[in-house]
């Protein structure tokens, strides 16, 4: 059976799993972002998603406001981010300082419910039915176009989408890195009260950095759209895959770790297509997290004294 | 009519999945989010047994509970030490990956599921087919997991459960041992999931991946949350208004069939929502039942009331034999050294004090001591028994206990429970014995509710006992956390800065307390910032400089000597 793998088949997958991977990335990093730095595990943050996709539509359809595409999906972002804020400072602050020391959990509850008020907030407005950009594409004379080399073959939709993602994450990795911003965001994702202490407005922190994840979900909503479609429950998927790179590479991480932990997965799951077939590959990428979770929790070596004792 | 007998047979199949989900959430605070895909274990297993296998229907359940069961049993075994975000995600991960892989399996219906050919369920030969005939079944089923719940959670085990929700590591330090409560609650839990999936898959004669799929168990979720977390009646309420969502919204509002689906949605997200931010203790919260309370005083039961006498006496043999001897322990973290070749000893009945400047590592000893922190070397002797090498539980259950500096009280039970569960050897906290010898078991209760009195009254604070923890001010829940030492009955008691922080009348208290803790025997080692209260309190005193002991004596030894003093206040203050 591994005789019957080609090179050509190969590389396809990786560029694959690198286009993917780039969007998987990016939602890993803005998830990161919201649970090491504000301590939110935000599971609307696929709605949030969508939301982006599905205003930059609203703004550029020929039949809704007309405008042009690339208007559209900066209004799309910005809508994206300013929702994304509002979560935060309406709901998730007020619900974790209620709850203390169970915020995690609370706030998760919390974004579950948001999550499921969205989607079908989403389906109310919009619909159900897939929606696709290309009555806006076409007003901008925006042709999909393969893109071929290596033997391998891609559209040009794919391509700037994939290029985005890794920008985007490469701007906050920038951010991060080398702005006052980045250091007051760092500085609470390590020891918030400490950063309270020295002068860093903390609550102005969080929601930067909700602003910071949501225009990234904004972007990424709108070229999965331009890519295949618009649906409503668009964003667990790819969430879900987000979420587990950001937890492998570790929540705290530097966002090009976690973007990689997201590239990695994706090409797992394409590569895992040789044998199984494309449905069940997202198994794979699970399968990886419980490995992953098991060995974290399990201490092989302690375990059967573990047992042991508490037998007796 | 029978529109309306179909939803309650829906609420009674998914308050079993509420009930089990809420024992391990609202009870022991562990998180699922993955229930619906444990039912499908139950689901899968029924409609396959019984379909191609023509196994009876109640046979084909009992071998699906057990298999739910033995799956959380690797579950808890395999998700023992993360977090609760950790949590979260295993179970998101095991659900997708169990649905997957069972729409895999042709033999199991693949993605479409087994649909058509399963028979009609029969409970004992009695065939139950239409809705009506399975309101008895279902209401038996969902009573049986009632009380099972009910006699888990209201119990002193749902007391160790509770603890294990509010604070693991002082529910460990009480000597109770969190592992096997974890791995049990979940056992139970994934089997009355598989239990609900069971009757399900009975009761609509199909298993399919989407009956088990993540927005089920999101549903269920939302049933636990807006019923109340930690009641059980709050289940079933909840249960019964996820589920009356749907006809409410076709019917009463009249809504398209389509739209009342979206709609519903929003409700019952919004009323997750809602119940989160408005009242997030669930429509009916936590009950306040008190633990042990006597229905009528049960007879005979006085001789074992708490006393501190029987506590310590017995082998309390030679005085001048220390209690616990330590030698040799070694500690490091990487290349910084935590304790270093420690040597000392604690004499029976009398106070010890650990004195050193900030960062000198006497909490490090106190968890060395323990067994929270293992130690790389050395040996822990109490009454000639080894501890090093032991759990934190086991160290507790051996006779000695240590405070926390940080209190560490259980902030949503009331004082009384706090003290109460520290109450050594209670039969109800066994799960075998809350089955088998539900007497006893409730004798104990009684006893560790009376001894719970005892050592809130013993620290003055009687007139709190069912006040929440949370609700003390900082000295109070000091002394609670010392009637909650004391309460174990450890003859060696290790007290974390029991007197730092709080206001100077709490202070003279305490002193006198600890004085008084002495005198009943009890030996006591102390870490306290404040050199007044030790001072008065010390027999003798060990001074401690980055890890290791540098010098041994008495109080008055120690506090003479200029370069200790200078070590300790040059320390303190640099």
């Amino acid at each position: 059976m591994i005789l019957a793998i080609t090179g050509q088949q190969v590389r396809q997958l990786t560029v694959n799993g690198l286009i993917n991977g780039a969007e998987f990335g990016l939602l890993a990093v803005g998830f990161a972002l919201m649970l090491g730095v504000v301590g939110r595990f935000n599971f609307a943050y696929a709605w949030i998603y969508a939301l982006g996709g599905y205003f930059a539509l609203f703004f550029a359809d020929p039949a809704r406001l007309g405008l042009n595409i690339w208007l559209g999906m900066l209004l799309g972002i910005m809508c994206a981010a300013v929702v994304g804020v509002a979560t935060e400072a309406a709901i998730f602050a007020p619900v974790a300082r209620r709850a203390g020391p169970s915020a995690l959990m609370t706030v998760f509850i919390a974004s579950l419910g948001l999550a499921i008020i969205g989607e079908n907030l989403i389906r109310l407005f919009w619909g159900s039915a897939p929606l696709n950009f290309f009555p806006a594409l076409q007003e901008v004379g925006f042709k999909v176009k393969p893109i071929r080399s290596w033997g391998t073959v891609i559209t040009n939709v794919k391509l700037f989408k994939a290029v985005s993602c890794a920008s985007a994450v490469l701007v906050v990795a920038g951010v991060l890195r080398f702005t006052g911003l980045g250091r007051e965001i760092k500085a609470t994702r390590s020891n918030p009260e400490l950063a309270g202490v020295l002068g860093i407005a903390t609550r102005r922190v969080h929601l930067i950095v909700f602003a910071i994840a949501s225009a990234m979900a904004g972007l990424a909503g709108f070229w999965v759209g331009v890519e295949f479609s618009l649906q409503p429950s668009m964003g667990f998927q790819a969430l879900f895959f987000g979420v587990v790179a950001a937890f492998l590479a570790g929540p705290a991480s530097s966002p090009i770790k976690i973007f990689l932990a997201g590239v990695a997965l994706a090409l797992i799951e394409q590569y895992a297509t040789l044998w199984i077939d494309s449905q069940r590959a997202q198994l794979v990428v699970f399968a990886v997290l419980l490995v992953y979770l098991v060995g974290r929790s399990f201490d092989l070596v302690a375990l059967p004294k573990r047992l042991l004792r508490s037998a007796t | 009519m029978t529109i309306w007998i179909n939803y309650l047979d829906q609420i009674l199949i998914f308050s079993i999945y509420a009930l089990s989900l809420n024992l391990l959430l609202g009870y022991a605070g562990q998180v699922s989010v993955a229930h619906a895909a444990f039912g499908a274990v139950g689901g899968y297993t029924v409609v396959h047994y019984t379909t191609t296998h023509e196994m009876s229907f109640l046979l084909a359940l009992f071998i699906g509970v057990v298999f739910a069961t033995v799956f959380g049993t690797l579950l808890a075994l395999a998700s023992m030490r993360l977090t609760v975000e950790f949590l979260v995600l295993m179970t998101l991960a095991l659900g997708q990956v169990l649905i997957g892989v069972i729409s895999t399996y042709s033999w199991l219906g693949a993605s479409f599921g087994i649909t058509t050919g399963v028979p009609a369920a029969s409970f004992f030969g009695w065939e139950v087919d239409t809705p009506r005939e399975w309101i008895v079944p279902l209401l038996i089923m969902a009573s049986i997991t009632y009380f099972i719940c009910q006699r888990i959670g209201e119990s002193a085990y749902g007391r160790v459960l509770k603890g294990i929700r509010e604070d693991e590591q002082a529910t460990q330090s009480l000597g109770k041992n969190v592992f096997r409560a974890k791995v049990i609650v979940f056992a139970v839990s994934t089997g009355l999931a598989g239990l609900a999936g069971g009757l399900y898959a009975g009761y609509f004669r199909l298993a399919k991946p989407q009956a088990f799929e993540f927005g089920i168990s999101i549903a269920i979720f939302t049933m636990v949350v807006v019923g109340g977390q930690g009641n059980l009646a709050g289940s079933v309420l909840g249960a019964a208004l996820v589920i009356l969502a749907e006809p409410f919204f076709e019917r009463a509002v009249s809504l398209s069939p389509e739209n009342a689906g979206i709609v519903r949605l929003v409700l019952y997200g919004s009323l997750l929502l809602i119940v989160i931010m408005v009242r997030p203790q669930g429509l009916l919260p936590e009950g306040k039942r008190i633990i042990g309370k006597p229905k009528p005083p049960p007879a005979g039961l006085r001789h074992v009331s708490a006393t501190a006498n029987d506590v310590v006496g017995g082998d309390a043999a030679d005085p001048s034999e220390p209690v616990l001897v330590v030698s040799g322990l070694s500690k490091s973290f990487g290349g910084i050294v935590a304790a270093e070749e420690l040597e000392f000893r604690l004499h029976p009945a009398e106070i010890t004090a650990l004195v050193g400047p900030n960062g000198a590592g006497k909490t490090t000893v106190f968890n060395l001591l323990t067994g929270f922190i293992a130690a790389d070397q050395g040996s822990v002797l109490l009454r000639g028994q080894e501890l090093v090498g032991n759990t934190p539980d086991a160290v507790a259950r051996s006779g000695m206990v240590r405070s926390f500096q940080d209190v560490r009280l259980f902030s949503r039970l009331t004082c009384l429970d706090n003290v109460a569960m520290a109450a050594p050897h209670q039969s109800g906290e066994r799960f075998d014995q809350i089955w088998t010898r539900p007497g006893p078991a409730a004798a104990d209760a009684v006893r560790a509710r009376e001894l719970g009195m005892h050592w809130l009254e013993f620290v003055g604070l009687a007139d709190q006992a069912l006040t929440p923890a949370a609700d003390l001010g900082y000295g109070e829940a000091k002394l609670v956390a010392l009637a909650r030492v004391m309460a174990t009955e450890a003859p060696v008691l290790l007290l974390d800065e029991p007197a730092s922080g709080i206001d100077t009348e709490w202070v003279e208290r305490m002193k006198e307390l600890i004085a008084r803790v002495r005198d009943e025997g009890r030996t006591v080692c102390l870490v306290e910032h404040n050199l007044h209260v030790v001072e008065a309190l010390a027999d003798r005193g060990y001074f401690m400089e980055l890890g290791r002991i540098t010098a041994e004596g008495t109080m008055q030894e120690l506090m003479s000597d200029p370069r200790l003093a200078a070590a300790y206040f040059g320390a303190e203050h640099g």
